[in-house]
């Protein structure tokens, strides 16, 4: 079974449930709030509840265009999924808020793979539903082709 | 556009302006030696002021020099504008505060990545706003 499938058309990958979305080209803050509407779509269609937004692209991030993507991360939380934004250039965090850390509510990661780690220890998000046989968990154990190596004894 | 000894001077009233002025932002300070990193920063305290023009002083210009001060030399944007003006300046450029829909967080983002940055402004005399930023 694939659990890696391309959104077609928009640069956008569905991994491990997790909708990967690129973003792509300047700062212009028309385009990236078309692009949000469009992850929006995205996360409704795919059902994604994990969401990691690229931004390592967007050399400048003034306070605007930071101003659209906290937007975005509500409108994604609303929706019950998770937002991670992955790549914000050297110094641009510490340049806009007092502290590193004070991004609002939005989660950032230096790189993809670190986005995906904090998303599989993200515990404030919508809980999966509890599993009271063991047949769920089979089935979830075999999509989760990722993971190549298990500790198998 | 308008290039003169005292730099390049940018009309600002559209948004469209600011991804002008943001680029050659970045070409200057590229061609004075500024970091990859700098470059970026710098470039986006440029647009903090033309957005805050767009935004609140309806149209204005931006202004973008090289400067030298003794052995030091340096990159310096003038914002200014005709609009509403400020009343009260302390309030404005503290984070988080905003008249308006943003964060609140351009002014003290600019002050931030700048060495120096002065605001001139009254109530009804438009803004100005001059930010440095000294190589090394
Ligand atoms: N050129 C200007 N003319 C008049 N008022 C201004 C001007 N620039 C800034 N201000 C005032 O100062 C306040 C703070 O500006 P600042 O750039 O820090 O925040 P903002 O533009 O409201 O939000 P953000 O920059 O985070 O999107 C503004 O809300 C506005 O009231
Ligand atoms: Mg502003």
């Amino acid at each position: 079974m694939n659990n890696r499938s391309a959104v077609s058309g928009t640069g956008m990958d569905v991994v491990e449930g997790c909708l990967v979305v690129p973003v792509v080209g300047n700062m212009d803050p028309e385009i990236i709030t078309r692009l949000g509407r469009e992850i929006l779509a995205q996360v409704k269609a795919t059902q994604a509840k994990k969401v990691i937004i690229n931004i390592s692209a967007i050399k400048i991030l003034d306070s605007y265009i930071f101003s659209i993507f906290r937007s975005m991360a509500t409108a994604i939380t609303m929706l019950g999924a998770t937002p991670v934004f992955v790549g914000i250039q050297p110094g641009v965090a510490s340049s806009l808020v007092d502290l590193d850390m004070d991004l609002g509510d939005i989660l950032t990661a230096v790189t993809t793979n670190d986005a995906f780690e904090i998303l599989r220890h993200q515990t404030t998000g919508p809980k999966p539903p509890e599993i009271v046989n063991d047949k769920p968990y089979i089935n979830n154990y075999k999509n989760d082709g990722n993971t190549k190596e298990r500790e198998n004894g | 556009m308008g290039k003169n000894s005292d730099g390049l001077v940018f009309e600002v009233s559209e948004p469209s302006d600011n991804a002008t002025i943001v680029y050659n932002a970045r070409q200057m300070l590229l061609q004075m030696g500024f970091d990859e990193t700098r470059q970026y920063l710098i470039a986006s305290a440029v647009s903090e002021l033309s957005t805050n023009i767009i935004r609140y002083g309806e149209k204005g210009t931006i202004t973008l020099r090289c400067i030298r001060k003794s052995d030091k030399i340096g990159f310096e944007v003038i914002a200014r504008d005709c609009g509403p003006g400020i009343s009260d300046i302390q309030k404005a450029a503290t984070e988080n505060y905003s008249s308006g829909h943003g964060l609140g967080l351009g002014l003290s983002s600019v002050k931030r990545i700048m060495d120096e940055c002065e605001i001139k402004s009254a109530r009804g005399h438009g803004t100005c706003i001059i930010a440095k930023k000294w190589l090394m």
